[in-house]
């Protein structure tokens, strides 16, 4: 009997995240091996130690406080309820997700280009009315200027930012070469997915990161941190093989010029 | 008021126990979690239109919270502190009976980066596929399972020292 199975798999079987024949592949091979079933109580018992450690905040009476603050009616007023109902109606008319207006002359651009996601038309504009950071050639979007020089010599690891472009992942890709996630500052925020193709970056994806339409603070919703938007982080785990790369790597794949 | 909302309004209230228990987790203080529940509450109500139908209402809601959390935690400069504070959390009076088989398990939690307390958080308390926790800390499936398997690990040598394997 196979008793090699690595603890993430364990963990994973534990965690309810193993199906059909890996799940059963599990089961048979604790049902032989005692050592193994151990290993798997352990890792239940963990779980089910920090499940009963905080389980009683479930049993407790709420605080009217937070009842109060759940109700749409309550401070936000009815104003917002309006929107609300327009907002779903309309987005139950198109299935696009964001609501930033394209501006009408990058339309056609967008739709010659390879670009995913609404933020392309945002891009656009960057292009139209300040420095040019793309570039459209042989039927793909390359960075260029600002955010051509961000993606060759930023470091993610190193200060947070060196002007208005800053980075945030850097991988291997399942293609081969190295890719780099990357979000552009300025009153509406831009995220995107590049990679090296070519001795140059590629841009994959461009997506807005401020959705809200410049209405109130927006701040905590923007990239900040570690937070990206989904639909980013989707492209990430599309291409991504392997683990992100760490701060040595990155600097070391950094002073090989991504080769 | 539609009845769309009146709906919509319901969920949120059926989730408020998840919601302050995953805040607890994170705080590792009753006081903090509520108004940490109540701010995420408030900022939820005021981007409702981000949230998508087709998504889930509680991973949505988690999100809005580590968020808050962050914020708050990056807004006290308070990290450093967090992580050398064991003896200044006991102080808290903890309004809860069992006390020393929860206190050993929120001190071996306090015990963990942050990241970390996070992927527990969500997986380990909450229940959350990895797919899910993985979306709403914003970091690849891969990260969060080694995330996940670094704070497993730690739990396990803190909670049971005894044990080795």
């Amino acid at each position: 009997m196979n008793t090699n199975i690595p603890d993430e798999v364990l963990t994973a079987y534990v965690d309810g995240e193993l199906e059909g024949s890996e799940r059963e592949r599990v089961e048979q091979a604790i049902a032989h091996d005692a050592r193994l079933a151990q290993r798997v109580a352990r890792h239940r018992a963990l779980r089910g130690r920090l499940r009963s450690a905080f389980d009683a905040t479930l049993r407790e009476p709420v605080p009217q406080r937070l009842v109060n603050a759940s109700r749409l009616d309550g401070p936000v007023g009815p104003a917002q309820i309006i929107d609300l109902a327009r907002v779903r109606a309309e987005r139950a008319r198109r299935p696009e997700r964001r609501r930033i207006p394209i501006p009408r002359r990058a339309v056609a651009a967008v739709a010659a280009s390879v670009l995913v996601g609404l933020g392309a038309g945002l891009l656009i504009e960057h292009m139209i009315t300040g420095a040019p950071l793309t570039e459209y050639r042989d039927g793909a979007l390359l960075a260029n200027g600002s955010l051509n020089h961000a993606l060759n010599d930023a470091l993610a690891s190193a200060a947070p930012t060196a002007g208005a472009v800053r980075i945030g992942l850097s991988f291997h890709a399942k293609s081969g070469g190295y890719c780099r996630t990357f979000v552009l500052d300025g009153n509406r925020g831009l995220a995107g997915l590049a990679c090296r193709e070519r001795q140059r970056w590629r841009i994959l994806t461009v997506l807005g990161t401020d959705t809200t339409g410049a209405q109130g603070s927006t701040q905590s919703y923007r990239m900040a941190g570690s937070a990206m938007p989904a639909a980013l982080l989707q492209a990430v785990n599309e291409h991504i093989s392997g683990e992100p790369l760490d701060a040595a790597a990155e600097a070391k794949a950094q002073r090989n010029g991504w080769h | 008021m539609s009845s769309a909302s009146d709906l919509l309004q319901a969920r949120i209230v059926e989730l408020l126990p998840k919601l302050r228990r995953f805040a607890r987790a994170l705080t590792r203080n009753p006081h903090d979690a509520d108004d940490l529940v109540q701010l995420s509450l408030e900022r939820a109500l005021r981007h409702l239109d981000q949230w998508q139908a087709d998504s889930r209402l509680d991973s949505w809601l988690y999100g809005i919270l580590k968020n808050a959390w962050i914020d708050e935690l990056r807004a006290r400069g308070r990290r450093e502190r967090v992580f050398d504070s064991a003896a200044q959390s006991e102080a808290v009076p903890d309004p809860r009976g069992d006390a020393s088989a929860t206190l050993a398990v929120e001190q071996a939690l306090e015990l963990l980066p942050e990241e970390q307390r996070l992927a527990v958080a969500l997986v380990l308390i909450e229940g959350l596929p990895y797919k899910e926790a993985a979306q709403i800390i914003g970091v690849p499936m891969g990260t969060l399972t080694s995330r996940l398997a670094r704070g497993r690990e730690a739990l396990q040598k803190l909670l049971e020292p005894g044990e080795t394997e």
